[in-house]
C-alpha cells in the first residue's frame, strides 16, 4: 500500500499567474536596534552631537555627546554597543580621555582610553532601564573633546555604531 | 472547583472507560492474567481501544461529548456486568514489607507532586503548540478537520484521540491528567511483571527509578504522549512474556492490538510491530510450531490500528507518513529541505559534541530538554543483567525501543527503553538494601527543591506542588496570563482576530488557547513560501539582483526549458523571474501557455508572476536535471531568456533548451551574460500583498522574531498597524 501511494499525482502544468504591479516606496534599510552611521534612515535616530556628514561611507564626527534615539522591540536580553574610533589628533591635544556611556540619565559605564584608534563598547543592560512603548535615548560622552585651534570646530570622536543587540 | 469537578470527571471517565473496554476484553478472551496486572493490563489495551472508538467517531461527525458520555457509561455498566470489577486469577507474590514502606513513601510523595502538576493549567510547549491544538479542532468540529498548513497535525494521534475524549469534559487539564493516567498506571505493571517473574526486588528499584526520573515525572504530567506510549510498550512485553510462558494463542489479540497502537501513538514507535513479531516468530520457530497464522494475526490486527491513520493521511495529505519520506511523497504541503533541516536540528540539539549527552541526560537536562538524573549514570551496569534469561530480554526490549534516539537525541526519546533498562538495572544491582538505598537517593536527587541545586536552571522539570492552581483556587486564567505567554497571545488572537481569519507568524507561539488557526513559517510548504517572501522584501541578498541573460540564434519552438547543469551541493535552486523574448521585446505571458518544473511544480507561477518578492524554489538542493518548462501552445519565436534571480546560494549552471515543431529537444545555449542590479526600491509593500492575496490580515510577530524590528519601526512601509503587545509577541493588522 506504501509503494502505491507514492505514485506520482503532480500537476501536469499550470497557467501563467494574475501578473503583479507590486506597489514601490523608497528604498530603506532594514530596521534594527542598532544605529549604524551609514544607514539610509540613521539622521531619523540622531538627537544631537553627530554630524549631518558622512564620512569615507561608514562614519561621523561626534561632539560631546552624540545621542540616538531608538525604538526597541523588546527590553529583555538586551546589550548596549557600539564601535567608534578616538582620533589620535585630538588624543594628542587633549591627553587620555574618558567616555561614558548612557541610557536616558543612566550611568552604564565609564571607560578610560590612553590610545587612539579603535575602539568596542558592549555592556548587559537592565530591562528596567529600557522600553518599548516609546523610544530609548542612547548616548556617549566625552569628557575632553578636541578644539580646532584654527577655526574653533569641537570634535569628539569617531562613530561607526551604536544601539542594541540581543545578548 | 466546578472546573476542578469537570477535569476529575473528564479525565476519570476516559481511564474507567478504558478499563473497561480492556476489562471486557480480558474476560470475552479469558485470558489468564494475574490479579493486579489484569487491571493495569486492561487499563493499557482499553485505551488502544477506547483510542480506535474515538478516531471512528471523528471520522463520522460523532466527536461529541453527549456521544463520549454514552460510550463511556455504556462500557462501564458492561464491564461491571461481566464482573471485570471482580479480580479473578492468582494473587502475585506478596511484596515485602520493607519494600511496601519505601514505595509508599517514595511512589506517594511524586505521585502528589505528578498529579497536582497535571491538574494544574496546561501549559507545556509541545501540548500548546499540537497535543492539544487538534484534540480542540476536532472538538469544535465533531470529528476530524484537514489542517495541511501544521505537519503536527497529520502525525499519528492515538492519545490525542484519548485526549479528546477528556477534552469534551474538562479541556486541557483534564487531558493532562489522562497521560497521568498512564505515569501513575506503569509503574505497577513494572512491579506485577517483576512479581510475576520472579524479581519483585528489582522490579520495585526499576519502577521507582524509572518513576521518580525528572524527565518522566513532568512528561507523564503534562499532556505529551512519551510516557503513555512507554506504557503501551511495557504491556507489550508484558503480553509477549505471558505468552512466552502460557502459548496461549488468545494473547495474540491484545499483543497485534498493543503493536499496532504503538505506532498510532508515535511513528518512531513502529519498532513495536516487528518486536512482537521477531519474538513470535523466534520462539514459534524455536519450538517447531506453525509461525505463518500467529503471525498473520498478529500483523492483522496491528494493521487495524495502523492502516486508519496512514489511509488518512494519503487521502488528505497525499503522503501516508507524513511529515516525512517527502523524496518518496512528493506533495505541495512539506518541503524537502525542511525535512532534511528538520531531521538534522532533532539528531543534535544544541549540543557540540555527542559526548555531551550523558551529562545532559543525567545531571544538567538543558540542552536535551529534561534530565533523568544522575543514578542513570549507572545504567551501563544494566548490562550485567544479560546473565539471564529474564534479564536478556529485558536488555533485547531496552535495545529495540532506544533505536528512535539516533534520530532523535532529545531526553524524551528515551523514555520508551527506560523501564526495561530501569528493571535491568534493578537485576544487575540485586542486593535489596542497596537498591533501597538508590531508590531514596535518585527519589531525594529528582525532587525539584533538590534538582534545582545541581541541574541547569532551564532544564525541564517540575518546580513545585502546584495545589492551589490544581482545585482552580487561583482561576485558570489568572494563573495562565501570569506564567504562560502563549495563553496571553491565545487571547489577544481571540479578541482581535475575527472567526475565520487566519493569523501569520514567524516563530509557533502555542495555540491550545485559541480558536483562530495560526499558520507558522515552517511548519508546512506555502507557510514557507510566505516567509520567503517576508524576509525577501528586508533582505537584500534574498531579492532578484542578478539577471542571467542568455542569448541565442532566433528560432521558433514549441517549449523552452531552462535546465540545471550541475549538482548545487546543498544549495537550492532558485528564480524570482523568468522572462522571454524575442526581438529585444519581452513576450507577454498569454494564458495558452503551461508552465512546469521540476521539482516542486505547485510554486512554478512565482517564477512568471512578475513579482520581485516571489520565486520559485526548489525547496531541496539543485541537482543536474531540474528544469522550468515553458509550453507555448502553439510555435513562439525567441531568441533570448532572462532569469532573474539572487546572489544567495547562487549557481549560474544552467542551459536553455527548445522544442522544435517535431517534438525534438535541443540545447540554445549555455552562456549567460551575468549582470548585477541591485533593488533600489522598497519591497514591504509588495510582500504584504503577497500575504493578503493567501487570505492573511493578521501576523503575530515575536519580539525575536527575523525582521521583528522592521515590522515595529515602519509599519507603515509595510501597511501594517499594531494591534496587541502582549507576552513577547505583537499582534499586527494588515491594512
Amino acid at each position: 500500500m506504501l509503494v502505491s501511494c507514492a505514485c506520482e499525482r503532480t500537476p501536469e502544468s499550470y497557467p501563467p499567474p494574475e501578473q503583479r504591479h507590486p506597489i514601490e516606496g523608497p528604498a530603506l534599510n532594514r530596521a534594527s536596534m542598532l544605529v549604524n552611521m551609514n544607514d539610509e534612515d540613521a539622521k531619523e535616530h540622531f538627537v544631537k552631537d553627530i554630524s549631518d556628514k558622512l564620512e569615507g561611507g561608514s562614519w561621523r564626527w561626534t561632539g560631546k555627546r552624540p545621542t540616538v534615539k531608538i525604538l526597541l522591540v523588546k527590553t529583555q536580553g538586551l546589550k548596549l554597543t557600539t564601535d567608534f574610533t578616538i582620533w589620535e589628533g585630538c588624543l594628542a591635544q587633549t591627553g587620555p580621555v574618558h567616555v561614558s556611556f548612557f541610557i536616558g540619565d543612566q550611568l552604564l559605564g565609564k571607560v578610560r582610553y590612553d590610545t587612539p584608534g579603535y575602539k568596542h563598547f558592549v555592556v548587559p543592560v537592565e530591562p528596567a532601564y529600557l522600553q518599548t512603548a516609546k523610544e530609548t535615548i542612547v548616548s556617549a560622552e566625552i569628557d575632553k573633546v578636541y578644539k580646532d585651534p584654527q577655526d574653533g570646530t569641537v570634535l569628539g570622536f569617531i562613530l561607526s555604531n551604536i544601539g542594541f543587540e540581543r545578548q | 472547583m466546578k472546573a476542578a469537578f469537570y477535569i476529575l470527571f473528564g479525565s476519570l471517565l476516559t481511564f474507567a472507560t478504558s478499563l473497561s473496554l480492556g476489562g471486557i476484553l480480558v474476560r470475552a478472551l479469558s485470558l489468564k492474567l494475574r490479579r493486579t496486572e489484569e487491571w493495569l493490563l486492561a487499563f493499557v489495551t482499553g485505551s488502544a481501544l477506547l483510542s480506535g472508538v474515538v478516531f471512528l467517531l471523528c471520522t463520522t461527525r460523532l466527536a461529541r461529548k453527549g456521544v463520549f458520555l454514552a460510550v463511556g457509561l455504556v462500557s462501564i455498566a458492561s464491564a461491571i456486568r461481566m464482573g471485570v470489577h471482580r479480580p479473578q486469577g492468582d494473587p502475585l507474590p506478596p511484596i515485602a514489607r520493607r519494600w511496601k514502606w519505601v514505595i509508599g513513601g517514595v511512589f506517594g510523595g511524586f505521585t502528589i507532586l505528578y498529579f497536582f502538576n497535571a491538574m494544574a493549567p496546561e501549559m507545556s510547549p509541545d501540548g500548546a503548540a499540537y497535543h492539544l491544538v487538534f484534540p480542540g479542532y476536532y472538538y469544535r468540529a465533531h470529528g476530524f478537520v484537514r489542517i495541511p498548513w501544521n505537519m503536527y497535525a497529520n502525525i499519528t494521534q492515538g492519545v490525542e484521540m484519548l485526549f479528546l475524549f477528556a477534552y469534551a469534559f474538562g479541556r486541557h487539564s483534564a487531558a493532562a491528567l489522562v497521560h497521568f493516567s498512564f505515569l501513575a498506571t506503569l509503574p505497577w505493571l513494572m512491579i506485577s511483571y517483576g512479581r510475576r517473574v520472579g524479581i519483585a526486588s528489582a522490579g520495585i528499584a526499576g519502577a521507582l527509578f524509572f518513576f521518580v526520573s525528572p524527565v518522566i515525572g513532568i512528561d507523564g504530567s503534562v499532556a505529551y504522549v512519551d510516557v503513555a506510549l512507554t506504557s503501551v510498550l511495557f504491556a507489550l512485553f508484558y503480553f509477549l512474556q505471558i505468552w512466552d510462558e502460557q502459548r496461549d494463542s488468545r494473547l495474540l489479540i491484545p499483543i497485534g492490538i498493543l503493536a499496532g497502537f504503538s505506532f498510532a501513538i508515535k511513528y518512531t514507535a513502529f519498532l513495536a510491530v516487528p518486536y512482537a513479531i521477531g519474538f513470535l516468530a523466534w520462539k514459534l520457530w524455536r519450538a517447531r510450531q506453525p509461525i505463518l497464522k500467529p503471525l498473520a494475526a498478529v500483523a492483522g490486527l496491528a494493521l487495524v490500528f495502523i492502516l486508519p491513520w496512514l489511509v488518512k493521511n494519503w487521502m488528505w495529505m497525499d503522503n501516508p507518513v507524513t511529515p516525512f519520506a517527502n523524496r518518496i511523497f512528493r506533495t505541495p504541503y512539506i518541503h524537502i529541505s525542511f525535512e532534511d533541516e528538520y531531521k538534522k536540528i532533532e539528531r543534535i540539539y544544541s549540543l557540540t559534541s555527542y559526548r555531551q549527552i550523558p551529562w545532559e541526560l543525567t545531571i544538567n537536562g538543558n540542552a536535551l530538554g529534561g534530565l533523568f538524573g544522575p543514578l542513570f549514570l549507572l545504567a551501563p551496569l544494566a548490562l550485567l543483567a544479560a546473565r539471564n534469561r529474564t534479564g536478556r530480554q529485558l536488555l533485547l526490549a531496552a535495545a529495540v525501543f532506544a533505536l528512535p534516539y539516533l534520530t532523535n537525541v532529545g531526553a524524551r526519546f528515551l523514555i520508551p527503553c527506560a523501564p526495561f533498562l530501569t528493571i535491568a538495572l534493578g537485576m544487575a544491582l540485586n542486593w535489596e538494601w542497596l537498591l533501597m538505598a538508590l531508590v531514596l537517593a535518585h527519589a531525594l536527587l529528582s525532587w525539584p527543591d533538590v534538582l534545582k541545586r545541581y541541574a541547569s536552571e532551564s532544564a525541564w522539570h517540575l518546580t513545585k506542588v502546584p495545589i492551589r492552581e490544581a482545585l482552580r483556587t487561583i482561576p485558570e486564567n489568572v494563573f495562565l496570563s501570569q506564567n504562560f505567554p502563549p495563553y496571553l497571545y491565545d487571547r489577544a488572537i481571540d479578541n482581535f482576530v475575527p472567526p475565520g481569519a487566519k493569523v501569520y507568524s514567524f516563530s509557533q507561539p502555542g495555540e491550545s488557547y485559541t480558536t483562530r488557526p495560526i499558520f507558522v513559517k515552517y511548519l508546512s510548504a506555502p507557510s514557507e513560501v510566505l516567509g520567503d517572501i517576508m524576509w525577501t522584501a528586508i533582505y537584500s541578498d534574498m531579492q532578484p539582483s542578478v539577471l542571467d541573460d542568455f542569448h541565442f540564434v532566433r528560432r521558433s519552438v514549441k517549449k523552452l526549458r531552462v535546465t540545471k547543469t550541475k549538482d548545487m551541493q546543498d544549495a537550492m535552486w532558485n528564480i524570482s523571474e523568468l522572462r522571454v523574448y524575442d526581438q529585444e521585446k519581452e513576450i507577454p505571458r498569454a494564458s495558452q501557455w503551461r508552465l512546469k518544473a521540476k521539482p516542486n511544480p505547485w510554486d512554478v507561477q512565482l517564477a512568471f508572476d512578475n513579482s520581485p518578492v516571489t520565486r520559485w524554489r526548489s525547496w531541496e538542493p539543485g541537482k543536474p536535471g531540474m528544469y522550468l518548462e515553458i509550453d507555448f501552445g502553439g510555435a513562439q519565436l525567441v531568441d533570448a531568456v532572462r532569469i532573474e534571480t539572487q546572489p544567495d546560494w547562487r549557481d549560474p549552471d544552467m542551459k536553455i533548451e527548445g522544442m522544435d515543431e517535431s517534438g525534438r529537444w535541443a540545447t540554445l545555449t549555455t552562456q549567460a551574460v551575468v549582470s548585477l542590479h541591485p533593488i533600489t526600491y522598497n519591497l514591504r509593500r509588495a510582500a504584504i500583498e503577497e500575504l493578503k492575496a493567501r487570505g492573511f490580515r493578521y501576523m503575530l510577530i515575536g519580539y525575536d522574531d527575523i525582521g521583528s524590528e522592521d515590522y515595529q519601526q515602519h509599519p507603515k512601509f509595510w501597511g501594517i498597524s499594531l494591534v496587541a503587545d502582549v507576552g513577547y509577541s505583537r499582534l499586527y493588522y494588515i491594512q
